[in-house]
């Protein structure tokens, strides 16, 4: 009877701990829901935003000649990558396919953009140097025709000069098709009259010409580099990333919401089941102590057939 | 009333304190926001105990297969600028390299490193250096099994690096050796508002410098180092020198992409009175012969040689102070 009791009591004891065990599983489960990681893992994304708008902002500022140096470009260049490399990390704790074919995406792009943004330093630099050169060399063969004997042919040269300097200027402002043929005039124009030049004046108004062409090639060439990179829609594909990982969070934190539900029910049913078992063991003791009283009554006051009849031996 | 004018009084001169001595230094800041070359930091932010025992590496023979060459070998600082004064490289067991050593003062501020702008970042070059068949013609183990049976690295690299001396512990010191290696010049003070830190010859040059377009591509903080560019933008440099090698594809030869043929990363200016022979085929032996052909292939114009002499005198504004050098020599000779 004694050993019944004992493992009984085993067996409660056993199912009360197997019951607060699932609780506590389920109220870890229930808390796994980090918003500070989110808020982090979305001032990221805003981080590479804002650096990659400077990158265009950047590149749009040395097109039109407002920057002066490629610094910021080129620190650009070395922080995007850096950044997204630091993002791709916090990632990792929240694994989502979408999320991770954006990211690809997005290396790609920044790839492609810093490629594009590299030719475009390259080819602005060959483009500011040839419009630099322009007043300069207007000037050297202004000079140089002065030592020329002719008036006349001094005269139509000097505007034949002038006029391809104003062309190409005109050209450089407004790049579009009939300029570059207005340009292309004025260049024909000029090698019609280096037939009357001296060699010297001929050697300068080459070399204007190869500058001249330089310009028109490379001025149609940049604008369309800079709308390329302009293009490049890392920003959209940012937002993308951050609706996909809104996205993911939304789902878990259904989830969260399904399993604090769940949590609570099952608390619930769980204090519930403690209550009736606190509710039983309470009356079984005092079921207990009453069969104790009436027997130490019993063998106090009863008769001896009494006694004999409840079992009790002792006296 | 008073006291608003008083306030007011106050702001002023913190805001005039703050403008004057941004820096600890006396800074104009007009030539800072419309110079298009911006002046050095007057000191760099690495670790000194990581950058004592960069230096110390950066003379190590050890690397080197047959122990007879370090960096510092190609990359010397009094009077050659952190480059070398050979034609090309020379590295262990005297094997001649393809291209001149390029400076390594002032790398920090590149877009990327080697000729090529092949390395991202100084570990990847000091990776790339060990293993060349044309430097050190080696490898981590056998390189870190050397350097361990030196007690007093063991030592500090216990007492400096969690891992201890190890493949990227190595790189990181002698990476942030070379990021400490950033020499402020005459030119510098001038911007940063010293007049007479540069003579008027000297200003007079950096006038042509920026009026015959050299700034176009010699800019920054660097006076180049941020951008590539091709090598005979307005002339054909290779077909005139002749016996085009591999190394002369330049980028080509980092990113296979055919439009970087013959494209190379723009060296900075600074030190540059110091670094002859100049380009990455060591071919001009002056700064006078590198300005030419500058004039001819990049420029694609000439120009008197009064003014091409300003520009030098401009250049040699760039140089770092003889003494710092010799500190950076000192610090990296104080190793074995």
């Amino acid at each position: 009877m004694k050993q019944h009791t004992y493992f009984k009591a085993i067996a409660v004891f056993a199912l009360m701990l197997a019951a607060l065990a699932g609780f506590a599983y389920l109220f870890k489960q229930s808390l796994g829901n980090d918003s500070g990681e989110q808020e982090h893992l979305q001032s990221s994304i805003y981080n590479l935003k804002q650096v990659d708008a400077n990158w265009t902002a950047e590149v749009l500022k040395s097109y039109v000649g407002i920057s002066k140096d490629y610094d910021a470009l080129s620190k650009s260049s070395r922080h995007l990558p850096q950044l997204l490399s630091n993002l791709s990390v916090d990632l990792l704790a929240h694994p989502n396919k979408e999320a991770d074919n954006t990211r690809s995406e997005l290396n790609r792009m920044i790839k492609e953009k810093e490629q594009l943004i590299e030719k475009f330093k390259r080819r602005n630099a060959v483009l500011k140097n040839s419009l630099r050169y322009l007043p300069t060399a207007q000037a050297e063969m202004t000079a140089a025709m002065s030592n020329e004997s002719m008036v006349r042919t001094k005269q139509i040269n000097r505007q034949a000069v002038d006029q391809l300097v104003a062309a190409v200027l005109h050209y450089n402002l407004f790049p579009e098709e009939i300029m570059a043929a207005n340009v292309r005039m004025q260049i024909d124009n000029v090698r019609n009259v280096i037939r009357a030049m001296s060699p010297a004046l001929s050697d300068k108004t080459n070399n204007l010409i190869r500058h001249v062409e330089v310009i028109l090639n490379e001025r149609t060439d940049l604008a369309a580099l800079v709308a390329k990179i302009n293009d490049i829609g890392i920003s959209s594909k940012l937002d993308a990333l951050s609706l996909a990982i809104d996205k993911t969070r939304s789902i878990e934190l259904d989830l969260h919401a399904e399993r604090r539900n769940i949590t609570m029910l099952y608390g619930t049913t769980v204090l519930f089941m403690f209550i009736a078992i606190i509710i039983w063991t309470t009356r079984r003791i005092v079921r207990l102590n009453e069969v104790s009283y009436n027997a130490r009554a019993l063998a106090r006051n009863g008769t001896q057939a009494d006694r004999k009849r409840y079992g009790i031996t002792s006296d | 009333m008073k006291k608003m004018v008083q306030q007011s009084r106050y702001l002023t001169a913190i805001l005039a304190t703050t403008i004057v001595t941004a820096g600890g230094v006396p800074l104009n800041l007009s030539a800072q926001i419309t110079e298009p070359i911006r002046p050095l930091p007057l000191e760099h932010k690495q670790d000194p105990k990581k950058v004592a025992l960069g230096a110390r590496l950066f003379g190590d023979v050890r690397f080197a297969k047959n122990n007879d060459v370090s960096c510092m070998s190609c990359h010397k600082f009094v009077g050659e600028g952190g480059a070398n004064s050979t034609q090309l490289s020379i590295g262990t067991g005297g094997v001649v390299g393809l291209v001149n050593s390029p400076s390594v003062l002032n790398t920090d501020l590149h877009i990327a490193l080697l000729w090529n702008g092949g390395a991202a970042t100084f570990e990847d070059v000091v990776n790339r250096v060990v293993k060349s068949p044309t430097a050190f013609n080696s490898n981590w183990p056998d390189v870190l099994q050397k350097l361990r049976k030196d007690e007093a690295y063991r030592n500090e690299f216990a007492a400096i690096y969690n891992d201890g001396l190890s493949e990227s512990s190595v790189a990181d010191a002698l990476a942030v050796f070379q990021r400490s290696l950033l020499t402020p010049s005459r030119f510098d003070s001038y911007l940063r508002g010293d007049n007479n830190a540069i003579s008027s010859d000297e200003k007079k040059g950096y006038a042509k410098f920026k009026s015959y377009g050299c700034i176009a591509c010699h800019q920054g903080m660097g006076v180049g180092g941020n951008m590539y560019q091709q090598f005979g933008v307005l002339g054909n440099y290779f077909s005139d020198r002749g016996n085009i090698s591999k190394a002369d594809f330049g980028r080509f030869n980092a990113t296979n992409d055919p439009t970087d043929k013959f494209v190379f990363k723009v060296p900075s200016l600074r030190n540059v009175e110091y670094t002859a022979p100049y380009f990455h085929d060591g071919t001009a032996k002056t700064l006078h012969n590198a300005v030419d052909v500058m004039f001819k292939y990049q420029l694609g114009r000439t120009a008197p040689s009064d003014d091409k002499e300003l520009i030098v005198k401009f250049l040699k504004t760039l140089s770092a102070d003889p003494s710092q050098l010799k500190r950076i020599e000192a610090m990296v000779k104080g190793g074995k």
